[in-house]
């Protein structure tokens, strides 16, 4: 009796030992097997730090060059860099990634609320549309900073419509752009407009055009949606 | 709504009429009795109604309320030390530096923050 007890005793602990380090193990792995999953779902501001209203992840992408860009190889180019929950966290990150100016060849960097991928296929982003600035070289640094800071900021008092910032090294330029949920609220797209007028300081000159998703996905000759591959 | 009213003040008439259809058609503090609920749900109205009113206005306060930070602010922290340590979990990648850079550096003196220069 004695034995059975103990060794059912044994069975109970080592089993309450068990899993929760795999359910904890297990977690990363599937992630890791889906880059796009966030990997640590739920940061949160350390003790004393300023929290944000909203959780962002950095990834980045790079263009491969030769191949042709897909839907599939975009989500293999794309990496997680990772996610942070307050205004510290962020400065961490943020300070040990090299700045966008710096960056070579075809490639970006995101910061997306977490759980919104960069793509135009997800869920958050598939009615939605950007604002895109084409910046000649050498300001890609500081606009990026300054967009991404009123972002974390909340300076857009658009709700819960921003989705997230991107910068793109492009050969000639570099573009940075905010996305958006509804690209059909013309109030929330114009108060964007204006708020990204403000705080990127930017000359009067500069052109802004707003691109609904659906037509980037339509014109793209680079990659293709989900649905619909050729 | 005329005609029914009508009807109603005609049937008011009627004696075998049970109380409560005069309800309608009727005035005074007769028909707040017969109407049980009505007037008690009117008094929890009047004695709870201020806090209530704080409350919603309260839940209303705070899910307008956003966490905002200005731009300077938040420069302002980028300067702390908590700020520039390695984060825990960070991949091994050519964009990843090894060391912390000087969070924005040429950007603050472009906009020329003097207490976080002073610090950097």
């Amino acid at each position: 009796m004695n034995n059975k007890f103990d060794a059912l005793k044994d069975d109970d602990s080592g089993e309450d030992q068990a899993s929760p380090k795999d359910s904890e193990k297990e977690k990363p792995e599937e992630d890791d097997k889906d880059q796009n999953i966030v990997k640590k779902k739920m940061v949160v501001p350390g003790p004393g730090e300023h929290p944000l209203q909203y959780n962002y992840t950095f990834w980045y992408s790079r263009r491969t060059p030769g191949r042709p860009a897909s839907t599939q190889s975009y989500e293999q180019n794309i990496k997680q860099i990772g996610s942070f929950a307050s205004v510290e966290q962020f400065w961490r990150f943020y300070s040990h990634m090299i700045r966008p100016g710096d960056l070579t060849g075809h490639s970006d960097f995101h910061l997306f609320k977490e759980g919104i991928k960069p793509m135009w296929e997800d869920d958050a982003n598939k009615m939605g549309g950007k604002w895109i600035i084409r910046l000649r070289k050498g300001l890609a640094s500081r606009c990026w900073e300054n967009l991404i800071l009123a972002m974390l900021g909340e300076q857009f008092m658009v709700g819960e419509e921003i989705c997230g910032a991107v910068v793109s090294v492009r050969f000639q330029e570099d573009i940075i752009s905010i996305w958006n949920k509804t690209a059909s609220d013309q109030s929330t797209t114009a108060r964007i407009r204006d708020t990204l007028r403000r705080v990127l300081n930017l000359p009067p000159n500069t052109i802004m055009e707003y691109k609904t998703h659906t037509d980037s996905i339509k014109y793209s000759m680079g990659r293709l949606p989900w649905t619909g591959e050729c | 709504m005329e005609v029914s009213r009508k009807r109603i003040l005609l049937r008011h008439l009627e004696p075998a009429r049970p109380l409560r259809r005069c309800v309608p058609a009727s005035v005074g503090p007769q028909t707040k009795a017969a109407a049980g609920d009505q007037p008690l749900m009117e008094g929890e109205l009047t004695t709870v109604g201020l806090e209530q009113f704080l409350k919603i206005l309260n839940l209303h306060k705070q899910k307008k309320e956003r966490i905002s930070y200005t731009r300077d602010f938040l420069i302002a922290l980028a300067g702390c030390p908590d700020a520039k340590k390695r984060p825990e979990y960070l991949p091994d990648h050519p964009i990843v530096l090894p060391k912390a850079r000087d969070p924005g550096q040429q950007e603050l003196r472009e906009t020329q923050w003097k207490e976080v220069t002073e610090d950097v």
